[in-house]
């Protein structure tokens, strides 16, 4: 392991690149770097962001480290210096003789494309990294392109300025800078400033985010292909520099509006003016803002989550899409959803499919993110002093009931949705749980239970991961808990944890008595209203068509008995 | 929308003076558990959200003390790290290493101590604790104290929730050696060396820079000593670096989590001391290694003699085996 180390070097060895990017951020942050200024932002999270860019352009490890510190020796207005001259010694120990000898040349004053191939994708990517002193795009397309032109016909090209075969000039620059920052201020009610900044982005089309403002102007004037032909052209711009132009947004940002006008195209023609007021209003309301547009379509739940990986195969020929004309709803779907409906197409091995797509997943949850366990915490002696008094004798066996096993006995609150009798008796409990509609969902089930003392229970996990279970410690004062992918954690008295039903799990009670809990299934903090909707249709579904299934099939059979 | 929402992958990385009261800055871990050192900076700036410190109440509140398993306080170049990595080479084990809002919350004002008031810093602590356990689910948590934090150990002994705490020691010869060979980072310019000079309240009577930082080192290792040994309770175990080898680390761990270490995991023990992880180029680790004795500094001498002294009578007062008696023991051969 030490030769391995010892022989490092981060231009030939993709393995020791992490290792040698962490001992960079570590010495950059131990100097201060994460809060010395570099434009909006620090020098630290500049070199992330030229990291970012540089592994998205798929550079070479060594251009990748060198990108992290980029000019570390010079201090300029942007930027102060990171590193003395008299330090190289230290910077060649941490990122390899050839990394730093890029560092040391970004570091020149005068940085010119004739100095090499990795110096001009270096200063390409730190040019494409400034920005105004609010985000919004400064000049700096002319100089980028000036370096990417010497890296013309190179394989460390990147995909920027049609592989760095065109420049921009200053002028044209200019053009696109005042038209863009024209049309934002005039909004709809400057009628020549979408024109002018149409006009401009041909004349510089290497920037996404004008095209991503004409699509918008374009879908409120319920031009559907205009937008869609915008949109087609800002993906695929931002795909290329991986970063934002328009730093008032990030890249994902800018990403998930130009989607939001790609599916716009394949709207139900009825649906287009429905649209188009929403986005009509939100650029009203932008006042020049991105920021501003972005929460506001965001909040209409136009946007969903941009997806960073190539989208999905379309569902329908274009034929199938005229023939169902009014379902084209399919397109407003969650996108979590719709990817996991996509899912249907190669079920084979496992049909029930549990994995729900793109949720985030943890073994233990921040309890403070649940709203209900606020509520448990608030009303917590009322909560305990009810479930403590349930008469031991009501406990039934918990076997068959969320495969809790014969160590825990129960006494149901709500099951399947709906609530229990014993339910009535908990008037403190019975509040708190009815406040939240989710319980009433199919599905939804809540128990006070009692662990056996000295008990480990058989490891489980849930069936999918839509749910999480919320433990509230009733009576739980000896060493008891829940084990969650081998991590042990202890109940709490009068207190919450919060465990992913689709981690592995099991109870643990190392005391001498029953240890008393309050377990409620929620959905995942994640899931919105609307998924779980979504979800229970699509169960009623399956389970509508899997009657009809068994009916049909036993009709013969009765038939014959007749 | 819910804050803690908001603070979900995030986790306290700084103090900042708001218009009116203090605010919590919370930023991205670095890889928190392969890097502890630096898990406290943010990813960049933007991922910086800021709250109130009611925030950190919170998270007081759902805190688990008994995660909280021991700290560890040290004098600087003495095996700290290497000690924090064999916490770490424990499965279930979350080591936080030198996090600056912890050592701020445990520090003095005029130490760069957090400007927050004193009655608060227990439950702040707890909930620093509290707000990184929700991003690193652990059994065990251990915090390795800045060293500046020993001049001050009864306060960091106080604002931390009472656990085992191990005081790692060096001769001063060697420690000195170290810092003058490559300065910490917490000592890291002149300027800063001079103002703890006259922080302690010790004057040097040198005029060039290398001798007024040595005065610095010998005066703040003689103050660090003198605290181990007013502070030392129940709760502490001691270490001096020409003891420090496998046997004694696991002891050590094995107090500290209350459980025998099974054979996997002194051999995961056993790998990381091998390896000092503080640089790419890896350096075995050699406690054997003593430089000189003497520091030249009579009143530190005699201090750290003292020091070893007190401990051994310490071990023998508590006739409790696992405190480290300073005896050689044969190091860990690199691999």
């Amino acid at each position: 392991m030490l030769n391995e180390l010892d022989d490092f070097d981060p231009h030939v060895d993709d393995d020791g690149l992490d290792a040698t990017l962490q001992r960079v951020e570590s010495e950059l942050v131990s100097r201060g770097a994460h809060v010395a200024p570099c434009g909006r932002s620090s020098v630290h999270h500049r070199g992330v962001e030229m990291l970012m860019l540089l592994q998205g352009w798929q550079q070479s490890p060594m251009v990748q480290v060198a990108g992290i510190l980029f000019a570390a020796y010079r201090s300029t207005g942007e930027r102060p210096a990171v590193f003395s001259l008299e330090e190289r010694e230290l910077v060649r120990e941490i990122v390899g003789e050839q990394a730093e000898q890029l560092v040391y040349a970004s570091s020149s004053a005068e940085s010119l494309p004739e100095r090499g191939p990795d110096l001009a994708v270096l200063e390409v990517a730190d040019a494409a990294c400034t920005s105004g002193f609010d985000g919004a795009p400064a000049p700096w397309l002319h100089r980028a392109s000036l370096f990417g032109a010497s890296l013309r016909a190179t394989a460390s090209a990147p995909p920027v300025f049609e592989n760095c075969t065109a420049t921009v000039a200053p002028d044209a620059e200019a053009a696109l800078l005042n038209a863009y920052s024209r049309a934002w201020r005039g909004g709809l009610a400057d009628a020549g400033a979408v024109d002018a900044l149409a006009g401009a982005a041909e004349a510089a089309p290497w920037v996404a985010e004008p095209f991503v403002v004409l699509g918008l102007h374009a879908l409120a004037a319920q031009d559907t292909d205009r937008a869609a032909a915008c949109s087609e052209r800002a993906i695929a711009l931002l795909r290329a520099w991986n970063n934002a132009w328009d730093k008032r947004l990030g890249a994902v940002e800018w990403l998930g509006i130009a989607q939001m006008l790609e599916r716009s195209s394949r709207l139900a023609s009825r649906e287009h003016s429905f649209l188009a007021a929403r986005i009509a209003s939100a650029l009203q309301i932008a006042a020049g803002r991105p920021e501003v547009l972005q929460a506001r379509l965001n909040s209409l739940d136009l946007i969903g989550t941009a997806t960073v990986e190539p989208p999905l195969p379309r569902v329908a020929a274009s034929v199938e899409e005229e023939e169902w004309e009014g379902w084209s709803g399919f397109d407003l779907l969650p996108p979590r959803f719709a990817k996991y409906i996509a899912g249907l197409r190669d079920n084979h091995d496992s049909p029930a499919m549990p994995w729900y797509p793109d949720l985030d997943a943890r073994t233990i949850w921040d309890v403070l993110e649940l709203d209900i366990v606020r509520d448990l915490h608030a009303r917590a002696a009322d909560i305990a002093a009810e479930c403590a008094a349930i008469d031991p004798a009501r406990f039934e066996s918990a076997a068959g009931i969320a495969d809790l096993g014969p160590d825990w006995r129960i006494v149901p609150l709500v099951r399947l949705g709906s609530h229990c009798p014993s339910l009535s008796g908990l008037p403190a409990v019975a509040d708190v749980l009815r406040r939240y509609s989710e319980l009433r969902r199919v599905g939804s089930f809540a128990f006070v239970g009692r662990l056996a003392p000295h008990s480990d229970t058989v490891p489980r996990r849930g069936p999918s991961n839509l749910q999480v279970q919320c433990m509230f410690g009733v009576d739980v004062a000896g060493a008891s808990g829940v084990t969650v992918d081998g991590i042990r954690e202890r109940f709490r008295q009068r207190g919450c944890i919060v465990v992913s039903e689709s981690a592995i799990r099991s109870d643990w009670n190392d005391s001498d008595r029953e240890q008393v809990v309050l377990i409620v299934q929620l959905w995942h903090p994640d899931v919105t209203a609307d998924e779980v909707t979504l979800l229970e249709g699509l169960a009623r579904h399956a389970r509508a068509r899997g009657e009809s299934v068994s009916k049909r099939a036993a009709k013969p059979a009765a038939a014959m008995l007749a | 929308m819910n804050i803690h929402r908001r603070l979900r992958g995030l986790i306290p990385i700084a103090f900042y003076r708001g218009a009116t009261e203090i605010q919590v800055g919370w930023g991205k871990p670095l890889l928190i558990r392969e890097m502890p050192m630096m898990g406290w900076a943010t990813r960049g700036s933007e991922e910086l959200v800021t709250t109130d410190l009611g925030v950190l109440f919170e998270y007081a509140e759902t805190f688990d003390d008994a995660k909280f398993v021991g700290a560890i306080i040290h004098v600087s170049r003495c095996g700290s790290t290497a000690l924090a990595n064999a916490f770490k080479a424990v499965p279930d084990t979350l080591v936080l290493s030198e996090p600056d809002i912890l050592c701020q919350l445990v520090r003095e004002r005029a130490w760069r101590g957090a400007d927050v008031p004193d009655d608060q810093r227990r439950e702040l602590v707890r909930g620093f604790l509290g707000a990184v356990v929700k991003e690193n689910s652990a059994t065990n948590v251990v915090v390795k104290c800045s060293s500046m934090s020993t001049i001050t150990l009864d306060q960091t002994l106080r604002y931390l929730p009472r656990v085992p705490w191990c005081f790692l020691s060096r001769a001063p010869a060697d420690v000195i050696a170290s810092l003058e060979r490559i300065p910490g980072m917490w000592l890291k310019t002149q300027a800063v060396r001079d103002r703890i000079l006259l922080m302690i309240g010790r004057e040097s009577t040198h005029t060039s820079d290398a001798e007024r930082s040595r005065d610095l080192y010998a005066f703040l290792l003689e103050r660090f000593y003198v605290a181990a040994m007013e502070h030392a309770n129940g709760d502490a175990t001691f270490i001096d670096y020409s003891s420090f080898g496998l046997d004694t680390v696991c002891e050590v761990i094995g107090q500290t989590l209350r459980r025998s270490l099974d054979d996997s995991t002194r051999e995961a023990i056993a790998t990381s001391l091998q390896i000092y992880s503080k640089a790419v180029v890896r350096k075995p680790f050699v406690p054997s290694e003593s430089i000189e004795r003497r520091t030249g500094y009579l009143e530190l001498d005699a201090v750290y003699d003292r020091y070893l002294r007190f401990i051994e009578d310490f071990a023998a007062r508590r006739c409790f085996a696992s405190v480290v008696k300073p005896s050689r023991e044969p190091a860990p051969q690199p691999a």
